[in-house]
């Protein structure tokens, strides 16, 4: 390939810890966020706000895709499957009690004598009433996926080039996944897992809309302070700079493999939260949502959003997943509705690498930029040579 | 020794087609530096053209249309999309998925989303021995993608295009100040990795049921034996192919499909995680 690696200025920029150079957020952009977070219960409609609750988990998966892609420049096609691995696991262990549908199903199903042994384990898991299912939910579901995405990791970083093998990995996993969860029976097979109770139904009162609301608000605004946290860590910085340049970083002396290892298995685990959150909220799971299709959404709602941004998530889902319900459900372009997603895609590619949230940078900066398309590849090189330009400006 | 029989020559016949497929997706891949997402899709419209046709026309006139076509739409696709992604491997990823989607639901909405099927060209089947029958069209099909393989290999080792190929795929910079143009080489070689597309997809369309999302299975296969087989290789991708076809149908006709694609990625990953080399040193 033509792209040789060459010096990266910005790398100099990500490793040197300067207060206040990368700022994320106003102060003012927080706190609109959070009077609206706190107004929306009261102002939207009962339908609306049991919506924008079931987003909000999905939210938490645009991060968990957020953290690979636009932060370490790795796509992961495969996001989906953690997702509704984290999901299966803590509908599993909230449903708790046995002798419901999927039960019977279970029994139905296994007298073909498939896959005893994972059956047994799955109908265990189902028959035992765990008093503290709730957090053992919310432990375990997030948990377990963030294992099986570390030891994934593990193997898929071991490879040179990182940014084209894992997409091609990851791809593969969520195809197998989907074809597996739908031939489990304790899962419920191609029907999924319903019934699933929420985490607020014992506090609900009058309005599960507003319990779900407010619980799963919660867990969206404390992901993103943590997220918020990590990126200005210098933790968060070697990140950075490991999707720039991992050789330089790996000659610097930094373990660039296992790091990138680990963080797949956090941004694995993070999924997992986000499908035990969105289980309990919709109270439902099939298998379609491990499906690389699903995985692909969630890629175009953080490119919407704005890749590498920490507002970019929760915007791009939010904007996508509503405008999807009022095409579809509301003016009725159910059928065309792939397609726009499709073509959504493609002019963010092509035209806005950094989505919702450069636009507005992007036009400030029209200027002094070259004409033309801005690629999401080529930024990778322009745009580090440009911020590097603006790390040695004064101001 | 009839079921080992069996397995590896009904293996060939799959890893056929996934050969077609990621000798399209190294082509690509390794003249313009494009992963290519949507290649599952253009297999499907390959097959989907067939279908359409075959009622009116020859099923031999429609697989020809089928090539001649897809080549066009390849080289279309190149001109208003694909070129703006050369050697961004990330860019080029969403853009093609994105391509994707748009034809898997362009497809649904211009000819509706219900299942095709397409009669065999030449009927009847042999016998291999050992009570083992196969059909006569397999065979066709594993002939027609191996001769295909040795054409593409050919093409790029000793016609003036191929040479231009290499050319573009070792420096693009010095090959466009030599006077090549770069650009028409780069469209040329997607057209033609498109067309590769569409010789696949016509010939799965009697064997498979046609709808349009069956590009995914394809896609997904072909990808496995490009990451196995390193991309730009030919020798490799041919081996890699059979070996993958044949691995698939070992597990899937003993146990089943799902349990055989789950085997396969499994093996796939315990191979990778004891290579380390990187997916863009080979070279064709």
């Amino acid at each position: 390939m033509a792209v040789t690696p060459r010096l990266r200025p910005a790398l100099a920029r990500h490793l040197t810890p300067r207060r206040g150079r990368r700022r994320e957020i106003r102060p003012v952009t927080a706190l609109i966020l959070v009077v609206l977070a706190v107004l929306i219960p009261f102002v939207l409609p009962q339908l609306y706000l049991s919506l924008f609750a079931l987003f909000l988990p999905l939210v938490i998966l645009a991060i968990a895709v957020d953290l690979l892609w636009g932060e370490n420049n790795i796509v992961s096609f495969g996001h989906g499957a953690f997702f509704a691995g984290g999901a299966y696991i803590g509908g599993l262990i909230l449903k708790g009690a046995p002798g419901d549908v999927v039960g019977q199903q279970t029994q139905f199903l296994t007298e073909a004598g498939k896959e005893p042994l994972l059956d047994r384990t799955l109908d265990t898991l189902n028959g035992v009433q765990i008093a503290g299912a709730p957090v053992l939910a919310l432990l375990l579901g997030p948990l377990i996926v963030g294992v099986v995405g570390l030891i994934i990791g593990a193997i898929v970083f071991r490879v040179g080039s990182p940014e084209v093998y894992v997409p091609l990995v990851t791809l593969g996993i969520g195809v197998i996944a989907a074809l597996s969860f739908n031939r489990v029976p304790a899962l419920g097979g191609s029907n999924g897992l319903s019934g699933v109770p929420s985490f607020t139904d014992q506090f609900a009162g009058s309005s599960p809309a507003k319990a779900q609301y407010v619980f799963n608000v919660l867990w969206v605004a404390a992901i993103l302070l943590v997220y918020w946290a990590f990126r200005r860590s210098q933790m968060g910085r070697i990140w950075r700079a490991l999707g720039d340049d991992p050789i330089r970083l790996e000659s610097l002396g930094y373990p660039a493999r296992r790091l990138r290892a680990f963080g797949f298995g956090a941004s694995t685990a993070l999924a997992g939260l986000a499908g035990v959150l969105y289980v309990a909220s919709s109270n439902y799971m099939g298998p379609a949502f491990a499906n690389v299709l699903f995985s692909t959404q969630a890629l175009i709602w953080a490119a919407v959003g704005g890749v590498g941004t920490l507002l970019g998530p929760l915007v791009g889902t939010i904007a996508v997943k509503f405008g999807e319900h009022f095409l579809s459900s509301e003016i009725g372009l159910e059928e065309s509705w792939q397609l726009i997603l499709g073509l959504l895609l493609i002019a963010v590619v092509l035209f806005a690498p950094k989505g919702l949230s450069g636009i507005e940078e992007q036009f400030r900066t029209r200027g002094r930029r070259e004409q033309g398309p801005v690629l999401l590849g080529a930024a990778e090189g322009e745009e580090s040579a440009q911020e590097g330009q603006r790390a040695t400006d004064p101001a | 020794m009839d079921i080992i029989i069996d397995i590896v020559s009904q293996g060939i016949a799959v890893g056929s087609i996934f050969l077609l497929g990621a000798l399209g997706l190294t082509i690509i891949y390794g003249v313009m530096g494009v992963v290519n997402l949507a290649h599952g899709e253009f297999i499907m419209l390959g097959a989907y053209v067939v279908a359409l046709l075959a009622g009116t026309i020859s099923p031999w006139l429609a697989m020809l249309a089928a090539v001649v076509i897809l080549g066009v739409i390849g080289y279309v696709v190149d001109l208003i999309l694909v070129r703006f992604m050369y050697h961004k491997p990330v860019a080029s990823m969403l853009g093609t998925w994105g391509l994707g989607m748009v034809i898997r639901q362009g497809v649904i909405l211009l000819f509706g989303a219900e299942l095709r099927y397409v009669g065999l060209p030449i009927a009847g089947s042999f016998s291999l021995g050992l009570g083992v029958t196969y059909s006569v069209w397999r065979a066709f099909l594993v002939a027609t993608s191996v001769a295909t393989a040795i054409a593409v290999a050919l093409i790029i080792a000793k016609s003036s295009f191929g040479l231009k190929m290499r050319a573009v795929i070792a420096n693009p910079e010095i090959a466009e100040s030599l006077g090549l143009r770069v650009e028409r080489v780069n469209r040329w070689a997607f057209a033609l990795g498109i067309a590769l597309a569409g010789i696949a997809g016509a010939l799965i369309s009697p064997l498979r049921t046609v709808f349009p999302g069956m590009g995914l299975t394809f896609l997904v296969g072909a990808f496995l034996v490009v990451i196995l087989a390193g991309l730009g290789n030919v020798r490799a991708t041919v081996i890699w192919s059979m070996l993958i076809g044949i691995a698939t149908t070992a597990v899937s006709i003993p146990v089943n499909d799902i349990v055989g694609q789950i085997a396969v990625w499994s093996a796939a990953l315990i191979i990778i995680a004891f290579r380390r080399e990187s997916l863009t040193v080979a070279r064709v």
